[in-house]
């Protein structure tokens, strides 16, 4: 974790102290990323403070020291990993059953099955379910792919589950 | 033999004595460019850092590769064509004309046998970080790339439109890329593939052979495609491989490709960067984002960069040179092909892009206005602000002699003209116009305008038929003789008076 970063005033929230999603700079590799943060003017306010230049005006040549305070990253794409890893840890261990109470979309559903565009409803819906998501949520589901290559090459993992 | 990579190219400058390598450490982090300025204030060899610490792959940084000699800025790139060495100024524009006037189409190779595909990284693997892109001026929003060639679609031909655009570095995987509305590559993604919420496919391409470099510094009109004048420059088809993901085709012997899509209704910051103009340029603005989908590239790749900044003044880069050796013999010829009878169009080499020289003839009054008119809604209406027109025995590549004929020739109270108003548009780097001024950043282009200017300094139209004029035009002379011009250029200089002086 760097020791310093850098954001632009313009990115500010209203109110300091508060738990907020900050586009922030880290001085020494220069990544650009989003994290959940606490920022103040002053370190005492803060847990774990680590200082933040802020620039400003028309060609950011001015700047104010703060400090931040870093609860959550966030990665580019806006998805926040850390909840996405720890969602899919715990479904290891959780059922894989999702329930859902409608009778238009059973009506719906049951209509595609027997009109022989997919075998059981559970198929028609989780083949549009992953279309729908692919189409509005595609970092999410690239996001989770990544997560699931992590979780298969992890070693003690495998070891654990040759054990099984 | 012309030269078809940038590695060769590198060789070619290294034979010759003309680049410099540190074997020792050097760090992407302000430290890279800054030995290139100095290079670059200095007239200095080119420097190639074959170590960059803090950087996952084995790459190289080259600062400023394309900067040629001060006195002879086309010498390297001449030689790079095969175009004879010891050329003049002139003698190298009128060279390059030639060779543009035969464009060659480019030849297709196999995945196997493109460099540019040693390693590939895709998915997971993709690391953008990991190349060691510099941090160039103090102040800047991020780690730039800045001396590639963006490949993107065009319908008129398979092989895309090249240009460059300034890319800031986000993270692993996403850049924003500077596309500023009005240039051609940038309007296809702001008026075609963004109304219709497509990504559209791109590629930046690092480290091409140089007449790639050369010609996506071109204005090749719509309808052509750089690749084949890339072709025409170096008397040789310039090889192009297919991209991994996606139906593009970029140069084969390349040192890195990124692979992506610039992404609809997605932005970035962008911004602050030291740009062309000499001065830091902000505020961050928000640009498309570039999601970036494979990296390919040569095995210990070489990775260009440019100081911008550093061409103004004394000083000379990449852009500078381009613009002077590139886009200059360019505009030449498309405005002889446009009917305008010009003997040359030159980049004033003290401001990269923001002024340009033309020498040519005036055949009735009027011309030099439809000149301007002509290049200001064709082609450089972002970044020209204005133009000095000259004489065609007027050298617009030798600055004294361009001053001497706006010290003799360009009368204050006739000659300089305001071009247009102020609703032309205008490049928003720079640091003239306020924030306010620029207009909004939000939709990613800019509203910034200015009006344009041009100076007539040819003599047609303006004798000297006062006495009056005829005494200040000889004082005129004796101060530019003073200055340390040739006596013998100026018509009312008394060598005589000259002597002792």
């Amino acid at each position: 974790m760097s020791t310093h970063y850098i954001t632009a005033a313009e990115h500010l929230p209203d109110e300091e102290r508060a738990e907020t999603t900050l586009q922030i700079t880290d001085a020494q590799t220069k990544r650009i990323f989003e994290a959940r943060v606490r920022i103040a003017r002053e370190p005492d306010s803060l847990t774990d403070p680590r200082p933040l230049t802020v620039v400003a005006g028309p060609h950011e040549s001015v700047s104010e020291e703060w400090y931040v305070e870093l609860l959550d990253e966030i990665d580019a794409r806006g998805v926040n990993e850390d909840l996405l890893r720890r969602l899919a840890d715990e479904q290891e261990t959780n059922a894989n059953i999702v329930n859902t109470r409608s009778d238009d979309l059973k009506v719906v559903l049951r209509y595609l099955v027997e009109s022989g565009q997919y075998d059981t409803t559970a198929d028609a819906l989780r083949a549009l379910a992953f279309e729908a998501i692919a189409d509005e949520h595609p970092a999410i589901l690239e996001a989770y792919a990544e997560i699931r290559t992590e979780f298969e090459a992890d070693p003690l993992r495998q070891a654990l589950d040759g054990q099984g | 033999m012309t030269v078809d990579s940038f590695r060769d190219y590198l060789d070619l400058l290294n034979d010759g004595g003309e680049s410099v390598s540190f074997e020792e450490s050097v760090s992407w982090d302000l430290e890279a460019s800054a030995i290139t300025t100095l290079a670059n204030l200095q007239d200095g060899p080119i420097p190639v850092f074959e170590s960059v610490s803090e950087s996952a792959t084995d790459a190289a940084l080259v600062g400023d590769p394309y900067r040629g000699p001060r006195d002879e800025p086309w010498d390297h790139l001449a030689r790079s064509f095969d175009l004879g060495v010891s050329l003049s100024g002139r003698g190298y524009y009128e060279e390059v004309i030639e060779r543009l006037q035969t464009p060659r189409e480019p030849r297709v190779v196999d995945r196997s046998d493109a460099p540019c595909k040693a390693s590939i990284q895709t998915g997971t693997d993709i690391d953008l970080l990991s190349f060691p892109w510099p941090y160039i001026h103090q102040g800047d929003g991020g780690r730039y790339s800045n001396l590639h060639t963006v490949v993107a679609p065009d319908p008129d031909t398979e092989w895309g439109r090249w240009s460059r655009h300034r890319m800031m570095i986000h993270d692993d995987a996403t850049a924003s890329l500077l596309l500023l509305a009005g240039e051609q590559l940038p309007n296809r993604y702001y008026y075609e593939y963004e109304p219709r919420e497509e990504p559209m496919p791109v590629a930046a391409v690092v480290g091409a052979e140089p007449a790639v470099e050369c010609c996506a510094d071109m204005w090749i009109p719509t309808g052509r495609s750089e690749a084949t004048f890339a072709g025409g420059l170096t008397d040789t088809p310039v090889d192009l491989v297919q991209c991994e993901t996606n139906e593009l085709y970029v140069p084969a012997t390349a040192e890195v490709v990124i692979e992506g899509r610039v992404l609809p209704a997605d932005r970035l910051d962008e911004g602050p960067f030291g740009d062309y103009f000499g001065y830091m340029n902000g505020p961050r603005r928000s640009m498309p984002t570039f999601q970036v989908d494979a990296i390919t590239h040569r095995a210990e790749p070489y990775v260009p960069f440019c100081v911008e900044g550093t061409g103004v003044g004394y000083g000379q880069n990449s852009t500078g040179t381009l613009q002077a050796v590139a886009a200059g013999p360019d505009a030449t010829l498309g405005l002889r092909a446009a009917g305008f009878d010009v003997e040359l169009a030159v980049p004033w080499q003290f401001t990269s892009r923001t002024v340009w020289v033309i020498a040519t003839e005036r055949p009735y009054p009027g011309y030099l206005h439809e000149l301007a008119n002509f290049v200001f809604t064709t082609w450089g209406m972002l970044h020209i602000d204005f133009f000095v027109f000259v004489d065609p025995a007027v050298d617009p590549l030798d600055p004294r002699e361009v001053l001497a004929a706006i010290a003799l020739d360009a009368d204050p109270d006739t000659d300089f003209h305001q071009f247009g108003v102020e609703r032309m548009p205008k490049v928003p780097l720079n640091i003239y116009q306020t924030p306010d001024e620029k207009g909004s950043a939000d939709v990613g282009t800019s509203k910034a305008k200015t009006a344009k200017a041009y100076i007539d300094a040819t003599t047609e139209g303006s004798p000297a038929s006062q006495p009056l004029d005829e005494e200040m035009r000889k004082r005129a002379q004796d101060v530019l003789v003073d200055a340390g011009l040739p006596a013998d250029q100026f018509d009312r200089f008394d060598d005589t008076e000259g002597v002792g002086r």
